[in-house]
């Protein structure tokens, strides 16, 4: 990272140890597409500011991660007004087809990450960084602790209270529809 | 299988790993491109020089007699401090995600809200603190699941915009070193770049005669603040 502020081709250098990890957590927490787009926003972010990168960090990894996690909270945010502004224009009736589809939508794979994709966005904001990065991300709590600049002992009490939030909504239901899924693929 | 391990296979879909990783490594190309044809990169003994010339430019202008001359607190209805849990969208640079809790006094006349510690895109240890200020008597309330930036679109009180625009209407000086303030739409956003390291410090909140108006410490730690007996 440090030679990357001079010399800009080392910069891939770090775009090839993280990319994979990095859209892994982000097309887990929103979905290939947006993942994608996000991953990319965060390399860039990430480029222009690599003057501020502290070179006492053992590792970029917490850095971008802390950069995901803001565009993250940013593109939650964009998603909340959209879903209002649709339940506004979606008060009308529905036809038959619309409602099957929907039905259909819900019982898919994909209707089933949507349900936990939106349980995970309707965390308490400052629960569902930490959470995010340590359920989907795979980063260690002081990993964490660095990304979002919070003490180690604040990451494990948002964690904790994450996961009792989540198994109040759906979070146990749609662990045990994994299960049959994996049942029945054998 | 642990249930997080579960809940990770449930949520992977097939990746364009290889093929998106390209897309950003030539749009970072691209950018390094740009960058390399606007400018000569700093170096950063340069970067530093800049940085402690525009704070003391930033300094001048607001000493300057009669540039805080506009500043005129408008009173605001006595109430305890409150915390709620954000604040617009961003500081002035662009740099800082702020939806964390905000810490509200109300002194005299004028009510302050002071940030915490912002995780920023600049990556850890690049923090920066914002505080804001408004005139007027109607503090912006939040829950967790509103944005006050939306409540403020919504009372048409606060362009996202407009808070880049610097204004100097608010004198503000710490022990060691002048902020720069900006202004929208009755917010006053007082912000400093990190390497300044305030924390700890007192802010001192002058009016335009330079009789002192009230000073607020500065604190990373929300909850153990004075400012924040509502904070759980």
């Amino acid at each position: 990272m440090e030679r990357s502020r001079d010399d800009a081709s080392a910069f891939e250098m770090i775009v090839h140890r993280h990319y994979e990890a990095l859209l892994a957590y982000l097309a887990r927490s929103v979905g290939t597409q947006s993942g994608v787009d996000l991953a990319q926003q965060v390399f860039l972010v990430a480029f222009e500011s690599r003057e501020r990168f502290k070179p006492t960090q053992p590792s970029a990894r917490p850095w971008l991660f802390g950069i995901a996690s803001n565009l993250l909270r940013r593109w939650y945010r964009g998603e909340g007004r959209r879903h209002r502004a649709y339940n506004r224009l979606g008060d009308g009736e529905r036809s038959a087809d619309e409602f099957t589809s929907e039905v259909d939508d819900r019982l898919s794979a994909a209707g089933r990450r949507d349900q936990i994709r939106a349980a995970l966005g309707s965390l308490p904001k400052r629960d569902r960084d930490p959470f995010l990065l340590f359920a989907l991300g795979q980063l260690t709590y002081s990993e964490i602790s660095v990304a979002l600049g919070i003490p180690v002992g604040t990451v494990r009490s948002r964690i904790h209270r994450a996961k009792q939030h989540l198994s109040g909504l759906l979070y146990s239901e749609a662990l045990n529809a994994i299960d049959e899924e994996t049942d029945r693929l054998g | 299988m642990d249930e997080l391990e579960r809940l990770r296979r449930l949520l992977d879909e097939v990746r364009p790993t290889e093929e998106s990783k390209e897309k950003t490594l030539e749009a970072i190309r691209n950018r390094a491109q740009q960058s390399s044809h606007r400018q000569a990169p700093m170096s950063r003994l340069m970067m530093r020089t800049a940085l402690v010339a525009a704070v003391l430019l930033a300094g001048l202008i607001v000493l300057r007699p009669g540039a805080a001359e506009a500043w005129s607190p408008t009173p605001v209805s006595p109430q305890d401090p409150t915390l709620i849990s954000a604040v617009p969208d961003e500081c002035p640079d662009g740099m800082v995600d702020a939806d964390q809790p905000l810490l509200i006094d109300q002194r005299e006349d004028v009510a302050i809200a002071l940030l915490g510690e912002l995780p920023s895109a600049e990556g850890p240890g690049g923090f920066k603190t914002c505080l804001l200020a408004r005139e007027d008597s109607a503090w912006l309330r939040a829950t967790n699941d509103d944005l006050p930036f939306e409540l403020a679109v919504t009372a048409g009180t606060v362009d996202e915009r407009a808070l880049g625009e610097p204004v100097s209407k608010v004198v503000i000086e710490t022990d060691t070193q002048l902020v720069d303030v900006s202004y929208g739409n009755g917010f006053y956003l007082i912000w400093w770049p990190a390497e300044l390291a305030l924390d700890g410090e007192v802010m001192r909140f002058l009016a335009s005669d330079g009789s002192e108006l009230f000073d607020v410490p500065v604190t990373h730690e929300i909850g153990t603040d004075p400012l924040s007996p509502g904070n759980t």
